[in-house]
């Protein structure tokens, strides 16, 4: 199965990243490969040495898990290629490949 | 039978979250389809019973209500574990029907049931 | 541009009114992108989202959301409001007119189609994908 995230903000809590992150735990035990999607304020959730429930904590991830941000939103932000994790493509269109991965690839979408 | 999971994660009457949710989630299954509610966060408290009269004390419509209309129309409303510990509400709280899941239990039905996600 | 012999659709739920937050400008763009790759696009104004529908929004220093509604509804967005909500926000008043629900409206961008929560259901049931914007 494919699940596509869509974040569009921070969690505020380890409740609320667990809301929104847990998903990845239960993914991962059923080998499903996951697309996360980060636009607007979800783009911080990509940049490193961030700790605690802060960031994507992708160590409970499935394998085959891709995160992808938006180049807009990051330079809007001032968060250059440098300061993100490593592993997030950066993609000018992110709306156009996240609609196209929900319609034609993803079985189940999520977005907070 | 399409299948639809709505997650609230506000409590009722401060924000209008909650209301809405439930309000879609009755028109979903009063259509004879199948919806799962999950309760997270200060979601949670939408499944707290002893609501007295919210209409006439702060003009704001019953959520207790719709949680026992979804129930009774064959819905699923699941209350996060951790989230109603960390609240101090026990399960003899919670209006009958809600069921209390795990965090881990909670996205497997997310996966499994979530043809259809909406979030509040 | 994908090719299909059948449309698949997209139905979004935006919940979140416009400018108070990004979540009218991401379901915006990710509405027209979903159009120019040739997909249905469906879109339900809940709660303080129908705020998206008002005319003469002239944002001097935000996403102009309202020009963007336009352009969706230009583009083949099927944009539906929610009833009641746009009653209690004053931009309609619903009243019934020869049998019929009145929803004319001077504060309405042309195009934006008012239905009960059952319309919302609706759309949802025949949808492919749906979204949500703004919410959580």
């Amino acid at each position: 199965m494919r699940i596509c995230l869509l974040l569009m903000r921070t969690p505020s809590s380890d409740e609320d990243a667990e809301r929104m992150l847990g998903i990845l735990r239960g993914a991962k035990a059923q080998g499903t490969e996951i697309a996360v999607y980060l636009l607007g304020d979800g783009v911080l959730c990509a940049r490193k040495g961030q700790t605690g429930y802060v960031g994507l904590n992708l160590g409970n991830a499935p394998e085959k898990t891709t995160v992808s941000a938006s180049a807009r939103d990051l330079r809007a932000r001032g968060i250059s290629e440098g300061d993100l994790e490593p592993g997030v493509e950066i993609i000018e269109d992110l709306e156009g490949v996240f609609i196209e991965d929900v319609m034609e690839r993803a079985e189940r979408v999520f977005t907070w | 039978m399409p299948k639809l999971v709505i997650e609230i994660s506000h409590s009722p009457f401060g924000h209008e979250n909650a209301y809405a949710a439930l309000f879609a989630a009755m028109a979903w299954v009063s259509m004879g389809n199948e919806a799962v509610v999950l309760l997270r966060g200060e979601g949670v408290h939408v499944g707290r019973k002893g609501q007295v009269d919210p209409f006439k004390n702060i003009g704001l419509p019953p959520t207790e209500k719709q949680v026992t209309e979804v129930l009774e129309m064959e819905g699923r409303v699941i209350a996060d574990r951790r989230a109603l510990q960390m609240r101090g509400i026990r399960a003899e709280d919670l209006i009958q029907g809600v069921e209390v899941l795990d965090s881990g239990e909670i996205s497997e039905i997310m996966i499994k049931e979530g043809e259809r996600f909406l979030t509040f | 541009m994908v090719e299909s012999s059948k449309k698949k659709t997209v139905a979004m739920m935006l919940f979140s009114a416009p400018f108070g937050s990004q979540y009218a400008d991401h379901l915006c763009r990710v509405a027209e992108r979903a159009l120019d790759k040739g997909y249905a696009v469906e879109i339900f104004l809940y709660s303080d989202a129908v705020h998206a529908q008002m005319t003469e929004q002239n944002p001097k220093l935000f996403f102009p959301v309202g020009e963007a509604v336009k352009r969706l509804i230009e583009k083949g967005a099927v944009i539906k409001s929610c009833e009641i909500c746009s009653i209690a926000r004053g931009y309609i008043k619903g009243e019934l007119k020869d049998g019929k629900k009145d929803y004319s409206s001077t504060k309405v961008i042309n195009g934006v189609n008012f239905c009960s929560i059952y319309g919302f259901v609706d759309l949802l049931s025949r949808a492919d994908k749906v979204l949500s914007f703004g919410g959580s």
